[in-house]
Protein backbone atom coordinates (compact mmCIF):
# COMPACT_ATOMS: atom_id res chain seq x y z
CA UNK A 1 0.00 0.00 0.00
CA UNK A 2 2.80 1.84 1.15
CA UNK A 3 3.83 2.28 -2.95
CA UNK A 4 0.35 3.97 -4.04
CA UNK A 5 -0.29 6.04 -1.22
CA UNK A 6 1.74 9.21 -2.56
CA UNK A 7 0.21 8.66 -5.83
CA UNK A 8 -3.05 8.61 -4.01
CA UNK A 9 -2.70 11.62 -2.23
CA UNK A 10 -1.22 13.69 -5.13
CA UNK A 11 -4.40 12.60 -7.18
CA UNK A 12 -6.14 13.41 -4.84
CA UNK A 13 -4.51 17.29 -4.75
CA UNK A 14 -4.96 17.10 -8.48
CA UNK A 15 -8.33 16.62 -8.85
CA UNK A 16 -9.35 19.15 -6.04
CA UNK A 17 -7.42 21.67 -7.81
CA UNK A 18 -8.98 20.35 -11.44
CA UNK A 19 -12.19 21.05 -10.31
CA UNK A 20 -11.98 24.08 -8.14
CA UNK A 21 -12.84 26.80 -10.94
CA UNK A 22 -15.79 24.91 -11.76
CA UNK A 23 -19.61 26.57 -10.48
CA UNK A 24 -20.41 25.05 -6.95
CA UNK A 25 -23.06 22.49 -8.09
CA UNK A 26 -19.98 21.73 -10.52
CA UNK A 27 -17.81 21.43 -8.10
CA UNK A 28 -20.29 19.05 -6.02
CA UNK A 29 -21.00 16.71 -8.88
CA UNK A 30 -17.04 16.65 -9.57
CA UNK A 31 -16.17 15.53 -6.30
CA UNK A 32 -18.84 13.10 -5.84
CA UNK A 33 -18.30 11.18 -9.25
CA UNK A 34 -14.52 11.42 -8.08
CA UNK A 35 -14.90 9.69 -4.55
CA UNK A 36 -17.97 7.16 -6.31
CA UNK A 37 -15.46 6.34 -8.79
CA UNK A 38 -12.53 5.36 -6.96
CA UNK A 39 -14.51 3.17 -4.22
CA UNK A 40 -16.64 1.41 -7.03
CA UNK A 41 -13.43 0.95 -9.32
CA UNK A 42 -11.40 -0.07 -6.58
CA UNK A 43 -13.49 -2.98 -5.49
CA UNK A 44 -14.91 -4.14 -8.73
CA UNK A 45 -12.54 -3.69 -11.54
CA UNK A 46 -9.58 -6.66 -11.89
CA UNK A 47 -5.84 -5.44 -10.73
CA UNK A 48 -3.97 -4.07 -13.73
CA UNK A 49 0.18 -3.96 -13.10
CA UNK A 50 1.01 -1.16 -10.53
CA UNK A 51 3.27 0.11 -12.93
CA UNK A 52 0.10 0.82 -15.97
CA UNK A 53 -1.83 1.95 -12.82
CA UNK A 54 0.94 4.36 -11.99
CA UNK A 55 2.02 5.54 -14.82
CA UNK A 56 -2.11 6.68 -16.10
CA UNK A 57 -2.50 8.39 -12.93
CA UNK A 58 0.98 10.21 -13.52
CA UNK A 59 -0.57 11.24 -16.99
CA UNK A 60 -3.78 12.25 -15.23
CA UNK A 61 -2.32 14.24 -12.26
CA UNK A 62 -0.44 16.28 -14.94
CA UNK A 63 -3.43 17.10 -17.08
CA UNK A 64 -5.64 18.10 -13.58
CA UNK A 65 -2.95 20.07 -12.44
CA UNK A 66 -1.95 21.62 -15.86
CA UNK A 67 -5.91 22.44 -16.39
CA UNK A 68 -5.53 25.37 -14.28
CA UNK A 69 -3.90 27.55 -16.59
CA UNK A 70 -6.12 27.16 -19.26
CA UNK A 71 -7.87 30.51 -20.16
CA UNK A 72 -11.42 29.12 -18.97
CA UNK A 73 -12.13 25.88 -17.88
CA UNK A 74 -15.74 24.01 -18.72
CA UNK A 75 -17.79 23.15 -16.15
CA UNK A 76 -17.88 19.28 -18.72
CA UNK A 77 -13.99 19.30 -18.65
CA UNK A 78 -13.73 19.52 -15.07
CA UNK A 79 -16.18 16.42 -14.82
CA UNK A 80 -14.02 14.80 -16.83
CA UNK A 81 -10.92 15.65 -15.08
CA UNK A 82 -12.90 14.09 -11.84
CA UNK A 83 -13.89 10.98 -13.46
CA UNK A 84 -10.85 10.12 -15.05
CA UNK A 85 -9.11 10.95 -11.51
CA UNK A 86 -11.46 9.00 -9.69
CA UNK A 87 -11.22 5.76 -11.95
CA UNK A 88 -7.53 6.28 -11.94
CA UNK A 89 -7.74 6.59 -8.12
CA UNK A 90 -9.28 3.46 -8.48
CA UNK A 91 -7.63 1.14 -10.90
CA UNK A 92 -4.17 2.28 -8.73
CA UNK A 93 -6.29 1.11 -5.36
CA UNK A 94 -7.14 -2.13 -6.84
CA UNK A 95 -3.44 -3.06 -8.10
CA UNK A 96 -2.63 -2.95 -4.78
CA UNK A 97 -5.17 -4.31 -2.75
CA UNK A 98 -6.21 -1.27 -0.89
CA UNK A 99 -8.78 1.20 -0.22
CA UNK A 100 -8.00 4.62 -2.00
CA UNK A 101 -11.03 6.56 0.66
CA UNK A 102 -8.93 7.68 3.38
CA UNK A 103 -6.06 8.42 1.04
CA UNK A 104 -7.75 10.31 -1.53
CA UNK A 105 -10.78 12.08 -0.21
CA UNK A 106 -8.80 14.19 2.83
CA UNK A 107 -6.48 15.58 0.16
CA UNK A 108 -8.96 16.50 -2.60
CA UNK A 109 -11.61 18.45 -0.12
CA UNK A 110 -8.24 20.42 0.75
CA UNK A 111 -6.96 21.55 -1.91
CA UNK A 112 -10.91 21.86 -2.96
CA UNK A 113 -11.69 23.99 -0.34
CA UNK A 114 -8.57 25.95 -0.41
CA UNK A 115 -8.02 26.68 -4.36
CA UNK A 116 -11.69 27.99 -4.41
CA UNK A 117 -10.80 30.00 -1.65
CA UNK A 118 -7.78 31.43 -2.90
CA UNK A 119 -9.74 31.78 -6.52
CA UNK A 120 -12.54 33.65 -5.29
CA UNK A 121 -9.97 36.20 -3.65
CA UNK A 122 -7.96 37.03 -6.12
CA UNK A 123 -5.12 34.69 -5.23
CA UNK A 124 -4.99 32.88 -8.58
CA UNK A 125 -1.15 33.19 -7.83
CA UNK A 126 -1.07 30.53 -5.21
CA UNK A 127 -3.15 27.74 -6.96
CA UNK A 128 -1.04 27.98 -10.14
CA UNK A 129 1.92 27.55 -8.52
CA UNK A 130 0.64 24.42 -6.72
CA UNK A 131 -0.05 23.23 -9.87
CA UNK A 132 2.53 23.91 -11.39
CA UNK A 133 4.67 21.74 -8.63
CA UNK A 134 1.84 18.88 -8.84
CA UNK A 135 2.92 19.14 -13.22
CA UNK A 136 6.54 18.94 -12.23
CA UNK A 137 5.96 15.75 -9.77
CA UNK A 138 3.68 13.84 -12.46
CA UNK A 139 6.09 14.86 -15.74
CA UNK A 140 9.42 13.67 -13.38
CA UNK A 141 7.84 10.30 -12.17
CA UNK A 142 6.69 9.92 -15.74
CA UNK A 143 10.29 9.88 -16.75
CA UNK A 144 11.37 7.99 -13.86
CA UNK A 145 9.01 4.82 -15.25
CA UNK A 146 11.18 4.97 -18.52
CA UNK A 147 14.63 4.86 -16.83
CA UNK A 148 15.52 0.99 -15.53
CA UNK A 149 18.11 2.19 -12.95
CA UNK A 150 18.35 5.67 -11.67
CA UNK A 151 21.73 6.40 -11.21
CA UNK A 152 20.57 7.44 -7.19
CA UNK A 153 23.79 6.69 -4.31
CA UNK A 154 26.30 7.66 -6.45
CA UNK A 155 28.91 10.39 -5.31
CA UNK A 156 27.84 13.83 -5.17
CA UNK A 157 27.86 16.54 -8.14
CA UNK A 158 30.08 18.29 -5.58
CA UNK A 159 32.23 15.50 -4.62
CA UNK B 1 14.46 52.60 14.65
CA UNK B 2 16.16 53.24 10.82
CA UNK B 3 19.39 51.00 12.08
CA UNK B 4 17.24 47.91 12.37
CA UNK B 5 16.45 47.85 8.48
CA UNK B 6 20.23 48.56 8.54
CA UNK B 7 21.12 45.77 11.23
CA UNK B 8 18.63 43.13 9.62
CA UNK B 9 20.75 44.01 5.94
CA UNK B 10 23.91 43.37 7.81
CA UNK B 11 23.00 40.54 9.19
CA UNK B 12 21.13 38.78 5.53
CA UNK B 13 24.44 40.22 3.77
CA UNK B 14 27.09 38.39 6.58
CA UNK B 15 25.29 35.26 6.42
CA UNK B 16 25.44 34.92 2.74
CA UNK B 17 29.00 35.90 2.54
CA UNK B 18 29.84 33.61 4.83
CA UNK B 19 28.84 30.43 2.78
CA UNK B 20 32.40 29.87 2.29
CA UNK B 21 32.07 26.22 0.24
CA UNK B 22 28.87 24.19 -1.00
CA UNK B 23 27.91 22.25 1.47
CA UNK B 24 25.48 20.49 -0.73
CA UNK B 25 25.06 16.45 -0.87
CA UNK B 26 27.98 15.10 0.94
CA UNK B 27 26.66 12.17 1.25
CA UNK B 28 27.95 9.51 -1.33
CA UNK B 29 24.13 7.86 -0.65
CA UNK B 30 21.05 9.77 -0.37
CA UNK B 31 18.56 8.74 1.46
CA UNK B 32 15.24 8.38 -0.28
CA UNK B 33 11.52 9.82 0.88
CA UNK B 34 9.61 12.81 0.94
CA UNK B 35 11.66 13.93 3.89
CA UNK B 36 14.87 13.59 2.85
CA UNK B 37 13.81 15.23 -0.75
CA UNK B 38 12.32 17.93 1.21
CA UNK B 39 15.37 18.30 2.96
CA UNK B 40 17.68 18.11 -0.07
CA UNK B 41 17.43 21.58 -1.97
CA UNK B 42 18.05 22.93 2.24
CA UNK B 43 21.63 21.28 2.59
CA UNK B 44 23.17 23.21 -0.28
CA UNK B 45 23.73 26.79 -0.50
CA UNK B 46 24.63 26.85 -4.12
CA UNK B 47 21.00 25.61 -5.14
CA UNK B 48 19.15 26.78 -2.43
CA UNK B 49 20.48 30.56 -3.22
CA UNK B 50 19.92 29.80 -7.00
CA UNK B 51 15.65 28.86 -5.81
CA UNK B 52 16.10 32.41 -3.78
CA UNK B 53 17.08 34.26 -5.96
CA UNK B 54 14.36 33.04 -8.43
CA UNK B 55 11.64 34.35 -6.65
CA UNK B 56 13.80 37.46 -5.80
CA UNK B 57 14.05 38.70 -9.34
CA UNK B 58 10.30 37.33 -10.35
CA UNK B 59 9.06 40.01 -7.60
CA UNK B 60 11.76 42.40 -8.98
CA UNK B 61 10.60 42.10 -12.45
CA UNK B 62 6.94 42.53 -13.41
CA UNK B 63 4.10 41.26 -11.66
CA UNK B 64 2.98 38.50 -13.79
CA UNK B 65 6.81 37.08 -14.54
CA UNK B 66 6.43 36.72 -10.33
CA UNK B 67 4.22 34.12 -11.34
CA UNK B 68 5.58 32.83 -14.68
CA UNK B 69 9.42 31.97 -13.35
CA UNK B 70 8.76 30.13 -10.10
CA UNK B 71 6.43 27.93 -12.64
CA UNK B 72 8.82 27.67 -15.07
CA UNK B 73 11.73 27.36 -13.18
CA UNK B 74 10.14 23.43 -11.62
CA UNK B 75 9.05 22.39 -14.97
CA UNK B 76 12.85 23.10 -16.70
CA UNK B 77 14.18 21.52 -13.51
CA UNK B 78 12.20 18.27 -14.43
CA UNK B 79 13.43 18.33 -18.00
CA UNK B 80 17.26 18.54 -16.47
CA UNK B 81 16.43 15.77 -14.27
CA UNK B 82 15.02 13.58 -17.28
CA UNK B 83 18.49 14.26 -18.50
CA UNK B 84 20.51 13.58 -15.81
CA UNK B 85 18.42 10.45 -15.40
CA UNK B 86 19.11 9.29 -18.50
CA UNK B 87 22.47 10.45 -18.17
CA UNK B 88 22.60 12.39 -21.33
CA UNK B 89 26.05 14.73 -21.69
CA UNK B 90 26.17 18.25 -20.69
CA UNK B 91 28.64 21.20 -20.31
CA UNK B 92 30.22 20.76 -17.09
CA UNK B 93 27.28 21.08 -14.52
CA UNK B 94 28.84 22.66 -11.03
CA UNK B 95 30.65 25.23 -13.31
CA UNK B 96 27.09 26.29 -14.54
CA UNK B 97 25.05 25.83 -11.24
CA UNK B 98 27.56 27.90 -9.65
CA UNK B 99 27.13 30.74 -12.71
CA UNK B 100 23.70 30.66 -12.01
CA UNK B 101 24.01 31.61 -8.60
CA UNK B 102 26.30 34.58 -9.92
CA UNK B 103 24.06 35.60 -13.01
CA UNK B 104 20.87 36.02 -11.18
CA UNK B 105 22.19 37.34 -8.00
CA UNK B 106 23.98 40.07 -10.36
CA UNK B 107 20.78 40.63 -12.02
CA UNK B 108 19.16 41.32 -8.65
CA UNK B 109 21.81 43.80 -7.48
CA UNK B 110 22.06 45.75 -10.66
CA UNK B 111 18.06 45.55 -10.38
CA UNK B 112 17.90 44.48 -14.24
CA UNK B 113 14.12 44.62 -15.18
CA UNK B 114 14.62 41.84 -18.34
CA UNK B 115 12.40 41.58 -21.06
CA UNK B 116 9.67 38.61 -19.85
CA UNK B 117 11.30 35.78 -22.90
CA UNK B 118 15.10 36.79 -22.11
CA UNK B 119 14.37 36.34 -18.27
CA UNK B 120 12.44 33.29 -18.46
CA UNK B 121 14.85 31.90 -21.12
CA UNK B 122 17.85 32.93 -18.38
CA UNK B 123 15.93 31.09 -15.47
CA UNK B 124 15.00 28.06 -17.82
CA UNK B 125 18.30 27.27 -18.82
CA UNK B 126 20.16 27.52 -15.14
CA UNK B 127 16.89 25.24 -14.25
CA UNK B 128 17.90 22.75 -16.61
CA UNK B 129 21.25 22.70 -15.28
CA UNK B 130 19.85 22.58 -11.31
CA UNK B 131 17.21 19.58 -12.08
CA UNK B 132 20.61 17.86 -13.77
CA UNK B 133 22.57 17.52 -10.57
CA UNK B 134 19.28 16.74 -9.27
CA UNK B 135 18.35 13.70 -11.93
CA UNK B 136 21.93 12.15 -11.44
CA UNK B 137 21.05 11.86 -7.55
CA UNK B 138 17.72 11.02 -7.53
CA UNK B 139 18.10 7.75 -4.99
CA UNK B 140 17.17 4.28 -6.78
CA UNK B 141 16.55 2.29 -3.66
CA UNK B 142 13.93 4.07 -1.28
CA UNK B 143 10.67 5.86 -2.12
CA UNK B 144 12.42 7.73 -5.42
CA UNK B 145 8.16 8.94 -5.80
CA UNK B 146 8.47 10.45 -2.30
CA UNK B 147 11.54 12.00 -2.64
CA UNK B 148 11.02 13.82 -6.15
CA UNK B 149 7.93 15.23 -4.19
CA UNK B 150 9.55 16.57 -1.52
CA UNK B 151 12.00 18.26 -3.45
CA UNK B 152 9.93 19.70 -6.03
CA UNK B 153 7.67 21.31 -3.04
CA UNK B 154 10.73 22.43 -1.16
CA UNK B 155 11.99 23.99 -4.30
CA UNK B 156 9.02 25.80 -4.88
CA UNK B 157 8.70 26.86 -0.57
CA UNK B 158 12.29 28.24 -1.85
CA UNK B 159 10.96 30.33 -4.34
CA UNK B 160 8.17 31.55 -2.45
CA UNK B 161 10.80 32.62 0.32
CA UNK B 162 12.39 34.97 -1.92
CA UNK B 163 8.92 36.86 -3.54
CA UNK B 164 8.44 37.00 0.32
CA UNK B 165 11.44 38.30 1.23
CA UNK B 166 11.22 40.99 -2.23
CA UNK B 167 7.48 41.34 -0.85
CA UNK B 168 8.68 42.56 2.79
CA UNK B 169 12.01 44.00 1.19
CA UNK B 170 9.68 47.14 -0.72
CA UNK B 171 8.48 48.10 2.92
CA UNK B 172 11.58 49.80 4.27
CA UNK B 173 11.92 52.50 2.53
CA UNK B 174 15.29 54.21 1.48
CA UNK B 175 16.92 51.02 1.79
CA UNK B 176 17.36 48.53 -1.50
CA UNK B 177 17.41 45.21 0.59
CA UNK B 178 16.29 43.09 -2.25
CA UNK B 179 19.66 45.15 -4.22
CA UNK B 180 21.77 43.70 -1.52
CA UNK B 181 20.49 40.49 -1.08
CA UNK B 182 21.33 40.13 -4.84
CA UNK B 183 24.77 41.70 -3.67
CA UNK B 184 25.68 38.93 -1.56
CA UNK B 185 24.11 36.13 -3.81
CA UNK B 186 26.32 37.37 -6.16
CA UNK B 187 29.13 37.33 -4.39
CA UNK B 188 28.15 34.00 -2.52
CA UNK B 189 28.26 33.01 -6.93
CA UNK B 190 31.79 34.04 -7.09
CA UNK B 191 32.78 31.60 -4.49
CA UNK B 192 30.65 28.78 -6.08
CA UNK B 193 32.56 29.52 -9.25
CA UNK B 194 35.82 29.98 -8.10
CA UNK B 195 35.48 26.62 -6.05
CA UNK B 196 34.02 24.78 -9.03
CA UNK B 197 36.61 25.53 -11.36
CA UNK B 198 39.70 25.17 -8.96
CA UNK B 199 41.73 22.35 -8.50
Amino acid sequence: MNAVALPLVLLGLATGVAIAPAARSTRAIGFVAFALLAGIVARLASPIPLDAALRGSWIVIGLCAGAIHLPRTSGRLALVFACASGGCAGMLAASSAALPEGYVLPPAIAALALASWCLCHGAHVAVKILASWLVAIALLMASLHGVPVTPGDRLDHLE
Amino acid sequence: MKRKPLIAAAIFAEGMLAALHASAHTGAGLRGGLVAGALHPWTGFDHLLAMVAVGLWGAFLERRLAVALPIAFPLMMVAGAALGMRATPLPPVQPAIATSVLVLGTCIACAWRAPAWLALTIVGVFALFHGYAHGRELPSAADPIGYSAGFVVATGLLHVGGIAFAELATRVPRLPLTRVAGAAIAAAGIAFLDRSLGP
